[in-house]
């Protein structure tokens, strides 16, 4: 290693790992596309991205094709529940993109390389947008592609058995890139949760909890007020984009645009409670 | 303070040494965790060209401390700074700033080369500097192994490889030889010597003085969160009150005597042998002349570096317990 001596306020060396010693620090803006870099450079260094990534896709088209199956098997000619059949997988791959915004964040406190992170970033702020900026950007491009290939596999085998579906069918195309959507918004309300929660237990319950128990527990609202509140609620009005079962949910757009002001909400709570702790 | 009267307190000190500037200060650092007072308005500045030992008994706030000044914990009141501003403030700290805390700061999953480009890539450092701390710490041959597989030892090296990643002027290691086997424990101090010679700024924390005795030139002692000493390795030995001569005599009681009514402690080790609690062979010749008593043998016997250490944390400790007590008598 070349270390030389030199005054302690400016740098000591020539190695600056290829940049420039003299180089001024640079604004904040503009450490951004470093954090990114360093953040992508985590995710795709880490077994449970790859296998999160791998149940997501196997999820969406799998179990798509099931239903299809299934759905050709009994009856046939009614497009719409088609549609919405084919993206049945996407509530198995909810968890496991949940599951892996969580970790991105709780594993870096559970194995303490959080400090490290932070000693080296100190914007911690700026480190958890661009982790929530990476995790949400990669989920939404595997689940676009994961959401194609379910919609083409399915398409195939309810043709095969006298249903037409294509994306020229209606509402086929906004269903197919409203999940990608939704699940690129639901790992960044994961990063959100976990950020809040910092522990993997805790963190992944909040997001079952959320995703799964709280559109149940909504049965116990009084009927009269129910529809007007169960629409709302985190995991329904994401899917409204996607999944057609009943009039009460929100319009698909109305929905994913709700969900990501819970998105939105949950990140900033994060953001200041990130800035405030202790690491 | 108690013996620590004796030694040079910090804030006496000027932020200027041998014409250096201390490149960390902290100033009245505090931090209460409830109800405890972990760090206690502690003041000390840590100059370039030198290690600086940083030390205390374990529970003495030392990591927390050091938590401080990287700006992981928050400073219940006062503030610490680096390079003349706090550690948040500054942009790419790994080119400023290199920090060991925890030997296991790394996620277990990733390969300990993987785990270096996220930190080199946070801070716009290319990769072939990431090769280079590899090899600097020998992990070159293991840098595609997972980290989690390795020894406290190897997570020590990676620790200490992700410190020197942007060749910065100070580095702060908190306790790195523990866990280190003896070949470990040398390379470390070799390390750290060298990269104080090329004029960097090391602080390094630990609770064993003997291993600060081998590595450090100036010590920062702290006890129960305060500040105990901030002074040269010999100063602290110096100051200790601990030195003791060794009189070889023929006539013992005699000599008990007579350094008794001068008010100076003595005990008798055999029949020709006393030791005395003083830091002066001068004042106990010049006794013995004038009361005509033979001296054979007259030596300063110096503590030890882990004497003067014991002295100082187990002062702290008493004093710490005698005003406990006193507070329950007058209480009740």
């Amino acid at each position: 290693m070349t270390m030389t001596i030199s005054s302690t306020e400016t740098p000591l060396s020539p190695t600056r790992g290829g940049l420039d010693p003299a180089m001024p620090l640079k604004p904040a803006r503009r450490i951004m596309p470093d954090l990114l870099r360093s953040e992508w450079e985590k995710l795709r260094s880490i077994r449970t991205t790859f296998w999160s990534l791998i149940i997501t896709v196997v999820a969406m088209v799998g179990i798509g094709a099931i239903v299809a199956a299934v759905h050709t098997g009994t009856r046939s000619g009614r497009g719409f529940d088609a549609l919405s059949g084919t993206f049945t997988g996407v509530l198995l791959a909810q968890l496991a993109i949940g599951v892996l915004g969580v970790l991105t964040v709780t594993s870096e406190y559970s194995t303490g390389m959080i400090r490290s992170t932070f000693i080296a970033a100190p914007q911690r702020r700026a480190v958890i947008m661009a982790k929530a900026g990476v995790v949400g950007f990669v989920t939404f491009l595997v689940g676009t592609v994961a959401s194609f290939a379910s919609f083409f596999v399915s398409a195939a085998i309810l043709s095969s058995h006298g249903t037409h579906l294509s994306l020229g069918s209606p509402g086929a195309l906004r269903s197919v890139i409203g999940v990608g959507l939704f699940l690129g918004i639901l790992a960044v309300l994961a990063v959100g949760l976990g950020t809040i929660i910092r522990s993997s237990a805790g963190g992944i319950a909040a997001l079952v909890g959320l995703l799964l128990v709280l559109p149940t527990l909504s049965q116990a609202i009084p009927s009269s007020i129910r529809d007007s509140v169960e629409k709302f609620l985190p995991a329904n009005a994401g899917q409204a984009v996607f999944l057609h079962t009943d009039t009460g949910s929100l319009s698909p757009w109305i929905g994913l645009l709700v969900f990501g002001a819970y998105a939105v909400a949950g990140l900033g709570i994060a953001l200041v409670m990130v800035g405030r702790r202790d690491a | 303070m108690v013996t620590g009267q004796a030694i040079r307190p910090a804030h006496e000190g000027s932020t200027i040494m041998n014409g250096q500037t201390a490149t960390i200060e902290a100033r009245g650092l505090t931090k209460r965790f409830g109800s405890t007072l972990a760090v206690d308005d502690l003041s000390f500045e840590v100059y370039p060209g030198q290690v600086t030992g940083f030390l205390g008994p374990n529970g003495a706030g030392k990591s927390t401390t050091l938590r401080m000044i990287l700006g992981l914990d928050r400073p219940t009141s006062g503030e610490a700074l680096v390079n003349g501003s706090p550690f948040i403030e500054h942009e790419r700290p790994l080119f400023e700033v290199g920090a060991l805390l925890d030997p296991k700061a790394f996620h277990p999953g990733r390969s300990a080369r993987s785990h270096l480009r996220t930190l080199a890539l946070s801070n716009g450092i290319g990769g072939e500097r990431v090769e280079e701390v590899l090899d600097t710490v020998g992990l070159a041959g293991v840098g595609d192994r997972r980290a989690g597989g390795f020894s406290l030892g190897m997570g020590q090296r990676l620790g200490i490889a992700s410190a020197l990643l942007g060749d910065p002027g100070i580095l702060i290691l908190d306790e790195p030889v523990n866990g280190l086997d003896p070949d470990g424990i040398l390379w470390i101090r070799n390390l750290l010597r060298s990269l104080a010679s090329e004029g960097r700024t090391v602080l390094v924390s630990s609770h064993l003085m003997s291993e600060m005795a081998l590595t450090a030139d100036q010590l920062i002692i702290v006890g129960q969160g305060a500040l105990l000493a901030d002074d040269s390795v010999e100063n602290v030995v110096e100051a200790s009150g601990h030195n003791s001569v060794r009189v070889r005599t023929p006539q013992a009681d005699e000599l008990v005597m007579v350094l008794a009514a001068e008010g100076l402690n003595s005990r008798e080790d055999n029949d020709t042998q006393l030791t005395v609690d003083t830091g002066s062979t001068d004042r106990i010749g010049e006794l013995a002349a004038r009361h005509h008593i033979t001296i054979l043998e007259l030596t300063l016997v110096q503590a030890s570096l882990e004497e003067a250490y014991m002295e100082l944390t187990h002062d702290s400790l008493t004093y710490q317990a005698e005003a406990f007590t006193s507070l329950d008598e007058s209480a009740a």
